[in-house]
């Protein structure tokens, strides 16, 4: 019985991690409206702040190329206390500078921006830290006492105890300077009424960056005090961000009390779980640790569903701008005369990049359905394109299905997926939604994609490669013959009949449909729209899409493996196809193509430059300028270009069809055919 | 009859005739009662009004005849069918249509497809295969008809945040028709309307009932109501204290009371 409830108290370190972590998004939350999934990825960045200055007296910075590291100190390092004290001061810095740039434009902005900057965020740190340090696990020598207390007939070490105990006195303190201080009720009346509080002469702008100054610097005091219990690498680190919205949801954003024991509580229970694993031997042995946040987050949407509204803000309700395909038939066809004929063209390497961008594309695709038509964030589109591709292998292996039918079937598998994924869209939206999906892409790495029975371990699965009528579509032949055009042809093929179907579906009823419910879900029940089953519906579509695209990219690559398609990669995805215009065809063409780490931009420049390795980082910082400075994406200045250009070649050709590799929106040569001004987009009150 | 009577029904058409009738309706949002025990039916081809002070529980009503609110005690059936715990959007196409105050149009459709969304079968399975089927949409017959009766057709390819307020009111009461509903409920289409467009918006709606559409027409504006409706109901505080012709109501002492003495602050302030 003891050694159960030891596995309970070892877990109180994390747990104690990620309630103070809860803690601030909650006051990132109360105070400036944004739910901020850079908040792991900052305690992680600061972690590493510490760990150099302790160890080797420099200070580091979030930058690449340029030397991010300047000596302040010997080269032994400085002391633990002078440590954690620059480290604090540091936090409090990069927490304002990261406010001022990027949250504060972002107050009145549509939730889609503002999950998309502070994943922006989140990816850059990462990638940041992972070129400036490498994957190369971390540990620290002791700060608190870390001595074997003897309790209840158990010997514990002191050091999770402390910091269990610092985050209960943290919260207790957060509650009473919110409840009873000056401070503290001018934060809660700005939250409820921006206007009224800058009536009454106090600027919600800087309540906000205070707040969001002390979530950072708490942030960082967690992520040192954890080092020495655990070790710092930079997925893990950021991904606590995952049971700290746990937390967080469990306390709806309000009550810091809760959040406190949510986060204890899934520490413990996860310290629990490896005990349970031992007893109860069919429990699954990976994953579950990481799983068991997404249950809580789950349930906690079921319950408290109708509770997790939004914070009353003022905000626009400009949503990114869908594009208008002008004859998607033409500009498929064009596209696959243009692929077949690059295909012809290019070298093998390039071949390889063409395939990539595309197949990227198709699962940008399924983005541009979810969130740009239908306006729900999902975060898990690359889970359900690798669902299916580790399908593809198992139906291969076990059923003897293979191309066509055992690409559609894997599809199919992911469809199921994201029908499930999609559920809490129907009774959430916005960033409770995000936050689920997150979970949902977490708990896939976790329980699927590092469950070696499912994806083949590190090795990874085979792939077969697709046969059709006695033709070899791979893209392997024998001997030398690799990146074989027949399968650029079979991509080509394949990605533009989507794109074609992406585009047709958004001039029809079932574009209507989506675009009403994105618009304004009370008005489209009013008409007749059953809100919550298009959702599902939509989900379920832009999974097979996805889910077709993992299949693609599970035969380019010949063999499939988890690091494919971890959560990173999903909120890559997103990423990058919200830079390019998340409600357009051509938006995920450019993100596939100018984007993607093996699209035909990024070899090019790769070649040049030996840029791949910097793509996480150029997606999540160029996600954040997206948000903040243009949400409706690069191309949508690029498609009156396009169109431009289109029409000059068309004249000079007299010929009918385009071929930009996608549908340019129409131009805006006549009122009827305008896009919609987001300049008249009236102010109004979300969160009904 | 009895103006006091809030049961009362309007004086034409029987129970068999009724598009709509409602009894003992009761909303409560926690200790406070927006509607107390209300009961009236709608004949078939009639344009009734509903008048009241802000705050009276109009919209509270809309909102608890299509589901929107959920009514704590009370029965309203609709074309003969209880509408108890149907969701919201099986009554609108049951063909039980409303609009709202604060307009609520599809910003990122033109005006042409707010209509069209409303008109198209709501089957997804089916729009999934027109996505296949590779014909261009004609435009349906009832959004021809929707525009028309509007008068919207020169602005049927703009988008609504292009429109002027009153246009996009009307698109929102296009939007509703565009459905062939048999009963419009219509929640204050003339508030920010100017007279002349308020006068316009009246003629239309008297033509409505030819199409086989029934209105329940709800608004600040006694000029437009009284100068509409066959029969209007009065709503104060939640109760119905008054229903009758447009000159009973205009002749009512306690209508004038509640409601008229205070009418020009309400018009004039309407917050459309």
């Amino acid at each position: 019985m003891s050694s159960y409830i030891l596995f309970l108290l070892l877990g109180l370190g994390s747990g104690a991690v990620y309630a103070v972590l809860g803690l601030g998004l909650v006051l990132k939350y109360r105070s400036a409206g944004v739910v901020d999934f850079g908040h792991g990825a900052v305690a992680m960045f600061c972690a590493y702040v510490y760990i150099e200055l302790r160890s080797s007296g420099e200070l580091q910075f979030p930058w690449i190329i340029i030397p991010h590291q300047v000596r302040i100190a010997s080269a032994g390092g400085l002391g633990t206390v002078p440590c954690i004290l620059i480290t604090l001061v540091y936090s409090a810095v990069l927490g304002l500078l990261f406010y001022v740039a990027v949250y504060r434009p972002l107050r009145a902005a549509p939730a889609l921006a503002r999950v998309g900057a502070s994943i922006g965020v989140l990816l850059a740190l990462q990638t940041v830290a992972l070129l400036n340090y490498s994957t190369f696990a971390v540990s620290s020598p002791p700060i608190l006492p870390d001595t074997t207390l003897h309790f209840a007939g158990l010997f514990v070490p002191s050091a999770q105890l402390y910091l269990a105990g610092l985050t209960v006195v943290l919260g207790l303190v957060l509650a009473a300077v919110y409840r009873y201080t000056r401070f503290g009720v001018i934060t809660r009346a700005a939250v409820e009424n921006e206007r009224g509080a800058a009536l009454l002469g106090h600027s919600a702008t800087r309540i906000a960056a205070y707040n969001w100054v002390l979530a950072t610097v708490l942030a960082a005091a967690a992520g040192i005090l954890i080092l020495p219990i655990t070790t710092l690498n930079p997925g893990t680190y950021t991904l606590f961000i995952v049971p700290a919205l746990g937390a967080a949801l469990l306390g709806r954003f309000s009550s810091f009390g809760a959040v406190v024991f949510g986060g204890l509580a899934i520490g413990a229970i996860q310290s629990e779980t490896v005990k349970l694993q031992t007893v109860w031997t069919w429990l699954p042995q990976t994953g579950l640790q990481d799983g068991l946040p997404f249950i809580i987050i789950m349930l906690t949407i079921i319950v408290l569903a109708r509770r997790l509204s939004a914070r009353g803000a003022i905000s626009d309700v400009h949503n990114p701008m869908v594009g208008r395909p002008s004859r998607p038939a033409a500009s498929a066809g064009g596209a696959v005369v243009v692929g077949i004929v690059a295909l012809l063209v290019l070298s093998a390497q390039y071949r390889a990049a063409l395939d990539s961008s595309l197949i990227t594309a198709c699962i940008c695709f399924s983005v541009v359905i979810i969130t740009g038509y239908v306006g729900q964030i999902s975060l898990a589109q690359n889970g359900m394109a690798g669902v299916s591709a580790f399908m593809l292998t198992h139906i291969a292996s076990s059923l003897g299905i293979g191309f066509p039918f055992g690409l559609i079937l894997a599809a199919l598998c992911a469809v199921v997926l994201g029908v499930a994924v999609g559920l809490p869209a129907v009774r959430v939206r916005g960033v409770n939604l995000a936050v689920a999906t997150l979970a949902v892409a977490t708990a896939l790495d976790a329980l699927l994609f590092n469950n070696t029975s499912f994806s083949g371990g590190y090795t990874g699965r085979n792939v077969k490669a697709p046969h059709l009528l006695g033709l070899n579509l791979g893209p392997v032949g024998s001997g030398q013959n690799t990146q074989r055009i027949a399968f650029g042809i079979l991509v080509v093929l394949i990605v533009a009949a989507i794109g074609l179907f992406v585009a047709r579906l958004r001039l029809g009823r079932l574009g209507r449909t989506f675009l009403a419910v994105r618009s304004n879900e009370r008005a489209a029940a009013s008409v007749g729209i059953d809100v919550a089953r298009t959702k599902l519906f939509a989900f379920g579509i832009a999974a097979f899409i996805a889910g077709i695209g993992g299949g693609l990219l599970a035969y380019q690559q010949q063999n499939v493996n988890a690091a494919t398609f971890t959560t990173f990669t999903s909120l890559t995805i997103l990423a990058i196809t919200y830079v390019g215009g998340v409600g357009r065809i051509t938006g995920a063409i450019a993100a596939g193509a100018l984007l993607s780490s093996n699209g035909l931009v990024p070899t090019l420049l790769n070649n040049l430059f030996n840029f791949g390795q910097y793509q996480m980082l150029i997606a999540g910082v160029l996600l954040t300028i997206t948000a903040v400075a243009n949400p409706d994406g690069m191309t949508k200045e690029m498609g009156a270009g396009f169109t431009k250009l289109r029409r000059s070649v068309m004249r000079r050709a007299g010929i009918g069809g385009g071929g930009n590799g996608g549908s340019a929106p129409l131009p805006p040569a006549t009122p009827e055919s305008s896009a919609r001004p987001p300049a008249a987009a009236r102010p109004k009150v979300a969160g009904r | 009859m009895s103006a006091s009577a809030p049961a009362a029904a309007p004086r034409t058409g029987d129970a068999g005739d009724a598009v709509l009738s409602v009894e003992g309706l009761t909303v409560k949002y926690g200790n406070v009662v927006a509607l107390n025990d209300i009961s009236f039916q709608i004949p078939r081809g009639s344009v009734t009004g509903l008048i009241g002070p802000n705050g009276a529980g109009k919209t509270t009503l809309i909102d608890a005849l299509t589901n929107y609110t959920r009514a704590s005690a009370g029965s309203v059936v609709f074309e003969r069918e209880p509408t108890q715990s149907v969701r919201a959007h099986k009554l609108a196409r049951r063909g039980l249509m409303r609009t709202f105050q604060s307009v609520e149009l599809f910003d990122d459709l033109t005006v042409e497809e707010n209509l069209a969304v409303a008109a198209q079968p709501p089957s997804l399975l089916g729009a999934l295969g027109s996505v296949f089927a590779g014909r261009t949409e004609t435009r349906h017959e009832d959004v021809e008809w929707a525009l028309t009766v509007t008068e919207l057709h020169e602005v049927s390819g703009r988008y609504p945040t292009e429109l002027s307020h009153g246009q996009r009111k009307l698109v929102g009461v296009g939007r509703a028709l565009a459905r062939r509903p048999s009963l419009l409920l219509l929640d204050e289409p003339a508030a920010g309307l100017d007279t002349a467009e308020t006068l316009a918006l009246g003629h239309r709606l008297r033509t409505l009932p030819d199409h086989g559409v029934t209105v329940l027409l709800i608004d600040h504006d006694m000029g437009l109501v009284l100068g509409t409706c066959d029969h209007v109901m009065v709503l104060d505080f939640g109760n119905l204290i008054a229903s009758g012709t447009p000159a009973e109501i205009r002749a009512d002492p306690r209508v004038v009371n509640a409601y008229l003495g205070s009418s020009h602050h309400t018009e004039e302030g309407g917050d459309g």
